[in-house]
């Protein structure tokens, strides 16, 4: 997938652990876990919000698209 | 196509229990005996059915007082995320947590009495599977041999909140 999560970036940053941003965001820390290794299959708009709201950030410092490196070019 | 099935196995039972009926109405002590033998195995299952040491009993091919549903998934997170996942989702669920082992990435959930069954044992058991690992689901009912598709409904209830759940 060419989407990557940077969470635990933003968490480093921040230095905040992912129990506190679970409680602050009312999110099981299992989740986040699943969320930081980008296994998840979706994630909400409400979820987002409440995450950049409690790191003060914007949904692009925790969510990037990468471009996969067996993308076929038609160039 | 299924509820065929369910109004054929319920004739079936039927015709039996008129059969054994007819048959036994002279010897009323047979029936008596069959009657405790039937009555201390639901006894006996019962007790047991709140320990995952007793996971072996239930779910065997031999135990032909179950009925059993068996489903096997692969998820791409560790057995630990899983696990931790799974207990989420019983707490959430109509389910009830019986036992756990988290040692060994096993889990037993129970279902309650209904019209359709007197209720079912819910095994889970976790094993890695590369870097993501393999989810081995049982459903096992307490004493019936057939569950008018009970077992089929639970793995549907479980693996549907499962993917729902990775939408967070």
């Amino acid at each position: 997938m060419g989407i990557v999560v940077n969470l635990d970036v933003v968490l480093a940053q921040r230095k905040m652990k992912l129990k506190e941003l679970s409680e602050q965001v009312g999110v099981s820390t299992v989740n986040l876990s699943i969320l930081k290794q980008g296994k998840v299959k979706a994630i909400r708009f409400s979820t987002l919000e409440a995450i950049c709201k409690v790191l003060d950030c914007q949904p692009g410092d925790i969510l990037a698209y990468e471009q996969e490196d067996n993308a076929v070019s038609n160039d | 196509m299924k509820e065929i099935n369910h109004v054929l196995v319920f004739i079936g039972i039927v015709g039996i229990g008129v059969a054994l009926s007819f048959y036994t109405v002279e010897s009323d002590t047979t029936l008596q005996y069959i009657s405790l033998v039937f009555l201390l195995l639901f006894v006996v299952n019962l007790l047991a059915r709140k320990s995952l040491k007793f996971k072996g009993y239930f779910t065997s091919p031999m135990n032909i007082f179950t009925a059993k549903s068996k489903t096997e998934k692969s998820f791409d997170i560790s057995p630990e995320l899983l696990f931790e996942k799974m207990l989420e989702i019983i707490e959430a669920s109509p389910f009830k947590l019986a036992d756990t082992d988290a040692e060994n990435f096993q889990l037993l959930a129970t279902t309650g009495f209904s019209f359709q069954s007197w209720g079912e044992n819910l095994y889970f058991d976790i094993q890695p599977d590369g870097e993501g690992s393999t989810l081995n689901f049982c459903s096992a009912s307490l004493f019936q041999m057939y569950t008018w598709g009970k077992n089929e409904k639970n793995a549907e209830t479980i693996f549907r909140k499962l993917e729902q759940s990775f939408t967070i």
